[in-house]
């Protein structure tokens, strides 16, 4: 992993003075290729063939709230759709068509035993640093210098492409937002495996 | 992940999101995503390093403050040198 800072700050330099120059709303820095479409298309077959529920969802309308408050007074929350959980906790289930929909919560503690249960990707490196998918570490080292004001007591883990949709907004992400909320989150990160 | 990250923006929680697959996440619209182009598996980094990997995740903080356009997808200009079988027996 090759991580120039300096890269970085003229990217966002040349990004902002594009956006100021537009006369359009500047709402994306990815250099889609022309065959995006098709791309997006092979995804849907694929996960089609392996999800017989499996029905693509997308956003009708990008919810957007303007974040005001500093890093150094917030509270950082972890969502991770890996399918992280605890050792000691129940498992998700892999063996059945539709994609277990549940959430674990996980306790802010770098020490603690986690396990992996998703199929779709390789997590041979997470399993041997969590930190790779649920960035549990470097969050608590940002706390401790400064940089955030705290942690959330309790993260989120999930499984990803899950195909009932339905089952996952009326059941899980109202009792995530409560989880949430209940801890005064300001801000959230949301890994995928 | 992008159904969930809309429903925690809308109850005013300010949200970022990894993506590996940014044609996806184009399509399904979320407030603020960064493309990071590493191996599935990995979306903060190798295993072990944890310097890069608190760059990472401090970099997508800091994107809180650059992003502010609904929908922007920023890459995150890191690129990959190693191969995802160099983690085993390491």
């Amino acid at each position: 992993m090759d991580i120039n800072q300096e890269e970085l700050d003229n990217k966002i330099a040349n990004w902002l003075n594009l956006e100021a120059q537009s006369e359009i709303p500047f709402t994306i820095d990815y250099n889609f290729s022309s065959d995006k479409e098709e791309k997006f298309a092979r995804w849907v077959m694929m996960a089609s063939s392996v999800h017989s529920e499996f029905k693509f969802s997308m956003n009708d309308k990008i919810a957007w709230h303007q974040p005001l408050k500093p890093l150094a007074l917030s509270k950082i929350g972890l969502v991770t759709t890996a399918g992280v959980r605890l050792r000691t906790d129940t498992p998700y289930l892999t063996n059945c068509e539709d994609t277990d929909s549940s959430f674990r919560t996980l306790p802010s503690n770098p020490n603690a035993q986690y396990q992996i249960d998703h199929l779709h990707y390789d997590h041979t490196a997470a399993d041997l640093d969590i930190n790779c998918i649920f960035p549990i570490e470097p969050l608590c080292q940002l706390r401790a210098s400064g940089i955030i004001g705290s942690v959330a007591e309790n993260h989120i883990g999930m499984m990803g492409c899950i195909s009932n949709t339905s089952k996952l907004v009326n059941e899980s992400i109202p009792k995530i937002i409560d989880i949430l909320l209940s801890q005064q989150v300001d801000y959230v990160i949301l890994t995928p495996g | 992940m992008g159904l969930i990250q809309n429903s925690i923006e809308n109850v005013g929680i300010a949200t970022i999101s990894v993506t590996m697959k940014p044609e996806i996440t184009y399509y399904v619209q979320v407030p603020r995503s960064a493309h990071i182009r590493f191996p599935l598996g990995n979306p903060i980094g190798e295993a072990n390093k944890i310097d890069d990997q608190k760059i990472v995740v401090h970099d997508l903080l800091r994107l809180f403050e650059i992003i502010q356009l609904p929908g922007t997808i920023f890459e995150l200009p890191y690129r990959w040198k190693r191969k995802i079988e160099s983690f085993q027996g390491e």
